[in-house]
């Protein structure tokens, strides 16, 4: 699809979204490599403890001494990581369940609807929040519930697709060619709801960086002393007003990479189906 | 009978108006120097298939224009004011639904689904109740409204104020956008296309209405439309437009008779089917973004001649009474040229 | 009217009888063992047993389940382990606070969003409309705990000009209850200092809270203002002389608003979940922070009381959307 990615490339703000994702990349490999002080993801420096912005320590230091600009670029290799597996987790449980709720509808797909039904009863993060609240707090528990309470989004979404898709004369005439299920499902069905798995995919990666993020912040993620953003804003709470580049920094992290896969998801689902609505 | 009285000013002139339309694609020159006059008690129908600016004039005279488009030349004049000088307020202010009642294509789309008839048509009453009228209260327009209801045949008109349109059958939303459009007392209606959009029946029925109307009233009309057949049945005057430029106007008997434009007369022998495809002329109505050169029919045009693609023709006057003017090649030459075989 | 009302209702029933049995099988799980939390850190393991024996707790998980049913069915939500009341009471006295932070939001977002959406849809492309579009990008893009925060840093410990939390300061009494919104219930008491103090305490959480709405509001309205500016009712309302003031404000948005309407019901959520975040930064004693305070302390009763009031109130407000949507659209009115 040249056009397409013509039309991708002649948006300022799909752009800007994706050079922030390029940048977000990029430090979840090399962060450790890039900053500073590498080691003040976990060691704790009392000597120089809530130091302000400096031409040495560029966003301060957080309350045990660390320096922020270091944690907050080394956050992003936390905040990518779970985006992505809860991401595809989710569409590993959703995209399944979706397709076969469309494909054979009736019985099976009405109890697979009702069933995202009473999953999106109740907003996301409510619902992460008891998952959450039922294992041990750490990164894994976090990313679990996440999983568990983001598949219904794709599953809807795969849904109606398939439905659309399956109400095309052509799935008949391949059905009456003998093709098998899982052939029409997954060589003729998911090419065709692609582009919307992928437009929610992107949004979806913004949405869980920022529900990951408040999971963090509540203490039902990251343990201390792992530089995740949402942690790191919790904990300097207690600091504040003095220390207030140990709060502003990390959310400017957040406020970034969020906005970076809206900004090119938006652009996507124009570009991609222009039928599809945000609904998250 | 003492001097002949000279030919009155009509009630709305328009002189080679042009409007461009810049598209992605470059300005497109949608009008290109075109004219028409309605005289006072005039219904002039206006002729052309879809594509040839006949909307598009119609919205310019309404000032209904999109953003994106220009008049870069012309000159619109109604009842001696010059269109073109009024701002958009101005217009709205003081020409629209006033002194010009405007009738849509489309009646099921034309009315805002969410408001009342009434709601709707006293909105127009509000800002256009005529200076002259003894009482300008929201209650006269209400029972001018339910008058007029009355006159194009609503059944129940109090009741019909209150209903929504989509309560209303097809023929009775355009009767309702007719009263609309003569609610205020204006002098002249534009009619865009009313009756494409309705059954045969119906528009038999609309077009009785609106010359039973146009009579009683003293109105002159402005009747767009792509048939012959309700030119002949409805119009005094025809102007006939193609590819934006206008290539014929006259009485309804002249150019019913002895249409002098090739184009014309195709239109002509096509009478009384529908416009869709002209019999007769193959092709279709060139890209505005991309006019042939010279006269703009002469690719279609079953008499061009060497000289049609080389210089661009404009309306002239044909001598003789009744006024009769032409937009080709052939107005040049002597004697009644043109008329197909 | 009323049976669309009744078959919604139908239909809410065996989704909310998931989401219980949902939120049942979870708290059942928790790790941590209510009765050893209650009997305290010297009780003997009789002493623990005992407890769980009076709680039911020992019976198998669909015992306790139906039981759970039978108790609920009859208004009994159970005791809390922590404040020893009934649940149902303290959710009585916590929703008001949640309401009221709520509906303070959705005016703002409301009165922001609407025309800030309505507006850039008419200068559709211009310097305005870019400006607007980068707010309402970003404004989904802050995390609502960071807001508060930085909020908090600025406005309470710098400027010192707006309080840093709770519904009013402490010591200063609670209004007589009326409608349980502070800000009316003073006003209603005649009590206009209070009333204004109980006012710039809702400032910063409300702000915090409508901020995403409000940008969720300015989008969709701008994109249904666009949508609804192309019909053909907008140019026969040019055409027959509506000023262009009117039919904007009037005439257009009423259309527009009928697509903005049904994202209340998103909204909502966007509101109950941001409620838990907003209420524990800014100490607001609402649903939010009854949650989230049960959730730490596996207090299960509450989890499942609020868990299951909040789909409640998701549930209501959509059926309450389609009915207002009904009253904006007469057509939608009559497909029922």
């Amino acid at each position: 699809m040249p056009l397409a990615l013509r039309r991708l490339l002649a948006d300022r703000a799909a752009l800007l979204g994706l050079a922030i994702i390029a940048v977000m990349l990029v430090l979840a490999f090399a962060a450790p490599y890039l900053v500073p002080f590498p080691e003040d993801a976990f060691d704790a420096k009392p000597w120089q403890r809530l130091e302000p912005p400096s031409a040495e320590h560029w966003f301060g230091t957080d309350g045990l001494g660390r320096d922020v600009f270091s944690r907050t670029l080394m956050g992003t290799r936390v905040a990518l990581m779970i985006a992505l597996l809860v991401v595809l987790g989710a569409m590993l449980i959703g995209i399944p369940l979706g397709l076969s709720a469309g494909y054979f509808g009736g019985w099976t797909g009405d109890g697979i609807m009702r069933l995202t039904d009473v999953f999106q009863a109740v907003p996301q993060l409510v619902l992460a929040l008891a998952f959450a609240a039922v294992m041990r707090p750490s990164i894994g528990s976090a990313m679990a519930a996440l999983t568990l309470t983001y598949w219904p989004f794709f599953c809807r979404i795969v849904y109606g697709e398939t439905r659309r898709v399956r109400s095309g004369l052509f799935i008949d005439a391949l059905e009456a060619q003998g093709a098998g299920t899982p052939r029409i499902l997954f060589l003729h069905i998911l090419p065709n709801v692609a582009p919307a798995i992928i437009v929610r995919a992107t949004i979806g990666m913004g949405v869980t960086i920022l529900v990951a993020a408040t999971l963090g912040f509540l203490g039902m993620g990251a343990a201390p002393p792992t530089p995740e953003w949402g942690l790191m804003v919790a904990e300097s709470r207690k600091d504040l007003p003095e220390g207030w580049w140990q709060s502003a920094f990390p959310g400017l992290a957040i406020f970034l990479a969020v906005l970076g896969f809206n900004l090119f998801g938006d652009a996507l689902r124009d570009v991609a189906d222009p039928r599809l609505r945000r609904s998250r | 009978m003492s001097m002949p009285a000279p030919a009155p000013a009509p009630m709305l002139s328009v002189d080679d108006l042009s409007v461009v339309i810049d598209t992605p694609e470059g300005p497109a020159r949608v009008l290109d120097r075109a004219s028409l006059a309605v005289g006072a008690g005039e219904i002039v129908g206006l002729v052309g298939e879809s594509g040839c600016g006949k909307s598009t004039l119609v919205k310019a005279i309404l000032g209904v224009l999109p953003p994106n488009a220009r008049m870069p030349e012309g000159r619109m004049l109604f009842e001696g004011r010059d269109l073109l000088a009024l701002d958009e307020a101005a217009l709205a202010r003081e020409v629209r639904g006033r002194r010009i009642g405007f009738i849509p294509q489309d009646p099921a789309l034309a009315l805002n689904p969410m408001f009342t008839v009434g709601t709707q048509l006293l909105e127009i009453w509000r800002w256009h109740a005529p200076e002259n009228a003894p009482d300008r209260s929201r209650a006269a327009g209400r029972a001018r409204l339910i008058d007029l209801f009355r006159r194009v045949q609503i059944p129940d008109p109090e009741q019909a104020l209150a209903r929504y349109p989509h309560q209303f059958s097809g023929g009775q939303r355009q009767r309702v956008l007719i009263a609309a459009a003569l609610l205020c007392g204006p002098r002249l209606i534009v009619a865009d296309e009313p009756t494409t959009a309705l059954d045969v029946t119906t528009q038999q029925q609309i077009l009785s209405l609106l010359a039973e109307l146009a009579r009683d009233f003293a109105l002159s009309v402005l009747f767009v439309t792509h048939d012959f057949g309700v030119v002949s049945q409805l119009c005094s005057h025809v102007t006939v437009m193609y590819a934006g430029q206008t290539v014929e106007t006259g009485t309804k008997r002249a150019v019913l008779a002895a249409p002098r434009h090739p184009y014309s007369a195709a239109l002509v022998a096509c009478h009384p089917d529908r416009m869709a495809d002209l019999a007769g002329i193959p092709g279709s109505v060139p890209s505005p973004l991309a006019p042939p050169s010279g006269c703009r029919f002469h690719p279609r045009c079953p008499e061009a001649r060497p000289g049609c693609a080389a210089r661009p023709t404009r309306l002239v006057a044909l001598a003789g009474d009744p006024p009769h003017a032409l937009n080709c090649i052939m107005a040049d030459a002597p004697g009644p040229a043109g008329a197909l075989p | 009217m009323l049976a669309l009302i009744l078959r919604r209702l139908a239909l809410m029933i065996p989704v909310l009888l998931g989401l219980l049995v949902l939120v049942f099988v979870l708290t059942r799980i928790v790790p941590a063992d209510p009765a050893a939390v209650l009997a305290g850190e010297q009780a003997s393991p009789e002493q623990v047993a005992a407890i769980r024996a009076t709680l039911g707790l020992d019976r198998p998980l669909h015992v306790q389940f139906v039981r759970y049913l039978v108790q609920v069915a009859s208004g009994d939500f159970g005791t809390s382990l922590y404040t020893h009341r009934p649940v149902v009471q303290d959710l009585a006295e916590r929703m008001p606070a949640t309401i009221e932070l709520a509906l303070a939001s959705m005016l703002l977002a409301i009165l922001v969003g609407i025309p800030l959406g309505a507006v850039a849809a008419v200068r559709r492309n211009g310097w305005l409309d870019q400006i607007i579009r980068v707010f309402t990008i970003g404004g989904l893009a802050v995390a609502s705990f960071w807001m508060a925060i930085m909020l908090q840093l600025v406005f309470s410990m710098q400027l010192d000009i707006l309080p840093l939390r709770g519904r009013v300061d402490a010591g200063v009494p609670a209004p007589p209850f009326l409608t349980g919104l502070y800000v009316i219930d003073y006003l209603l008491a005649g009590n206009l200092a209070l009333a204004r103090h109980a006012l710039w305490h809702l400032v910063l959480p409300s702000v915090t809270l409508a901020l995403p709405a409000t940008a969720t509001i300015a989008r969709f309205t701008r994109s249904s203002v666009i949508e609804t500016l192309q019909k053909d009712f907008v140019a026969w309302e040019r055409a027959v002389g509506y000023p262009r003031r009117v039919m904007l404000w009037k005439y257009v948005l009423r259309n527009s608003l009928s697509a903005t309407v049904t994202q209340v019901g998103l909204l909502f959520g966007l509101f109950l979940s941001g409620s838990i975040v907003v209420e524990a930064v800014f100490g607001w004693p609402g649903l939010g922070d009854y949650l989230f305070s049960a959730i730490t302390t596996a207090d299960y009763q509450p989890v499942m009381a609020t868990t299951l009031a909040i789909g409640v109130i998701y549930a209501v407000v959509n059926i309450m959307v389609d009915l207002v949507q009904a009253r904006i659209d007469p057509r939608v009115a009559e497909q029922r």
